[in-house]
């Protein structure tokens, strides 16, 4: 029984260094919740993390196949690479974009780190991701696509894609306490960044077709690096373009920084208004 | 040692809630037409304080009670103190560990068994992991809910919420104590030992603040109580004098009663 003395005043009491210090704690807890829940009574229990991922993947390869003229070889593999990680994505942004509205109750009775909300919506995304990566390999054996040594970058791909997608996330939960609409206008923005990312054609192909001068435009979007460094490294067996990663390395950090810095400000304000 | 000074928390406008785009429009329409008959479009923005200028210090060892009608911002208040809501105006001290027992039940996830809730609250409240685990079979055993402990809360009925979430909740020793209407659940057995627990925690020698509507376990419990109405404190003082006041004021009809008579006198 701790018996420590906190000071409490409205600067310093209620901030997060008074507060105690189980943020990562709670956050993995968290995510070890939402994990046991999506299998828990479940018939098909975890196979459902890899028949979705397959489901979606025989979807696309139909619509490449026969809607589509015909395309380049391995082009299941070659969607697949950006599909997962764009629906880890979207999962995480949707669950953890929830996390603070969803989490009224517990926003309202507990004094604790809100860091660890969308973290740990984030962790069980990234788990499943990780997961469903497995049918990637099942697909390489299919293609007869020889693994590399430069597989080992996939870890650090995930991880830059987590920082990413955490700092996206802590924004989209902030916004929809305040902003009801966020959820649909994030429905409408995430189906454009869709396509205007290298999902269902190359990287290459696009930057055909830009002007030389405007392809940063298009590079300033993390997942045209992102896709196009998970192809690289599955199918082609190349190193991802390091510039081009560290730059959404960069990118990430300062979205997740900021992204800290305001639910920090906001703590004990966030809890009377969802 | 708790210390408020014109304590006041702003809770959002009911007008912001009603700014949409259909109403934009409206509002731009009958502006435009406005302009022509020189009309000016009135707004009504009004603020509105959950609590206001809430001012009081409780000392150590004190209990006290707090009492109001529905929405006189006794919640707020005690979710001030617990640290969870950070006052717009005013400055808080409070000087100890906090344990807000604000109706625990309502955090629990309901598709999580007992156990798992237990190890989240414990979480939440900033137990290590050991103290957690050491602390585990002493709760369960208050609970007397061993036989369900596996099963998801979702299953048990209110009355078994409330045990959990008050076993979980007095584990620890907290230096300040907020009670937010725990004790109106559970059977008669069970409330006599939450009585006996709570009593060896004040004994402690520490701070409880309880918010009840149950006026006999107030005067059991508490030395001194406040009585808040519309954020405001309106009477501070021995638990017999306010309560009867408050009674009183309750048995006149309460706010209705009083609006009636403003709008009498004009």
């Amino acid at each position: 029984m701790s018996q420590s003395v906190v000071p409490f005043d409205p600067y310093a009491g209620t901030s997060v260094r008074a507060l105690p210090n189980n943020c990562l704690r709670l956050a993995r807890f968290l995510a070890k919740v939402r994990l046991t829940l999506w299998v828990r009574d479940r018939w098909l229990g975890l196979w459902w993390w890899l028949l979705q991922p397959m489901a979606m993947c025989a979807t696309y390869v139909f619509m490449v196949r026969y809607a589509f003229p015909p395309g380049r070889p391995y082009h299941a593999l070659f969607i697949m690479c950006a599909l997962l990680p764009w629906t880890c994505f979207i999962a995480a942004t949707g669950q953890a974009g929830a996390a603070f509205v969803g989490n009224k109750n517990l926003l309202k009775s507990f004094r604790f780190n809100y860091l660890a909300l969308p973290l740990a919506e984030v962790i069980a995304a990234t788990v499943r991701f990780v997961c469903s990566l497995i049918v990637l390999a099942i697909l390489m054996a299919y293609y007869k696509v020889a693994p590399t040594a430069h597989l080992l970058w996939i870890p650090l791909l995930v991880a830059v894609q987590f920082v990413f997608t955490l700092g996206v996330c802590y924004f989209l939960a902030i916004s929809q306490v305040f902003i009801q609409d966020t959820p649909n206008a994030w429905q409408v923005v995430s189906r454009i960044w869709f396509y205007a990312s290298p999902s269902l054609y190359a990287l290459d192909t696009i930057m055909e077709k830009i002007p030389a001068d405007y392809r940063f435009v298009y590079l300033i979007n993390p997942f045209a690096t992102l896709f196009d460094s998970y192809r690289r490294i599955i199918i082609d067996g190349q190193r991802p373009d390091l510039l081009m990663l560290g730059y959404v390395v960069l990118l990430g950090s300062v979205i997740l920084m900021a992204a800290m810095f305001l639910v920090r400000r906001l703590h004990g304000v966030l809890p009377m208004h969802v | 040692m708790i210390h408020l000074k014109d304590v006041g928390v702003r809770c959002r406008r009911i007008a912001q809630r009603e700014r949409n785009f259909n109403r934009l429009l409206k509002r731009k329409a009958r502006r435009l037409r406005n302009v022509f008959s020189k009309q000016h479009a009135e707004s009504n923005r009004s603020e509105c304080w959950a609590i206001r200028n809430v001012s009081f210090d409780i000392g150590q060892g004190e209990s006290v009670g707090i009492v109001g009608t529905n929405g006189a911002g006794k919640s707020t208040l005690l979710r001030v103190i617990g640290g969870i809501y950070r006052p717009t105006a005013g400055s808080v001290i409070v000087n100890g560990k906090i344990t807000p027992l604000l109706a625990l039940q309502h955090g629990f996830n309901a598709e999580l068994t007992g156990l798992e809730n237990l190890r989240m609250a414990g979480i939440l409240l900033g137990l290590e992991h050991e103290q957690l685990e050491s602390l585990i079979p002493g709760i369960i055993e208050f609970t007397e809910l061993e036989n369900f402990i596996e099963q998801p809360i979702r299953t048990y009925s209110s009355g078994m919420l409330a045990r959990l979430g008050f076993a979980v909740s007095t584990a620890v020793v907290p230096d300040v104590l907020i009670l937010d209407e725990v004790m109106s659940v559970g059977d008669g057995a069970f409330r006599e030992r939450c009585k006996e627990r709570l009593t060896t925690l004040i004994d402690d020698a520490r701070i409880l603040l309880l918010c009840s509507h149950n006026m006999n376990y107030l005067k059991e419990q508490c030395e001194r109580v406040i009585w808040m109405n519309r954020g405001q404190v309106v009477r501070d003082g021995a638990t017999d004098e306010v309560l009867e006041e408050y009674q009183e004021f309750l048995s006149q009809g309460g706010n209705r009663a009083a609006r009636r008579e403003l709008k009498k006198a004009g």
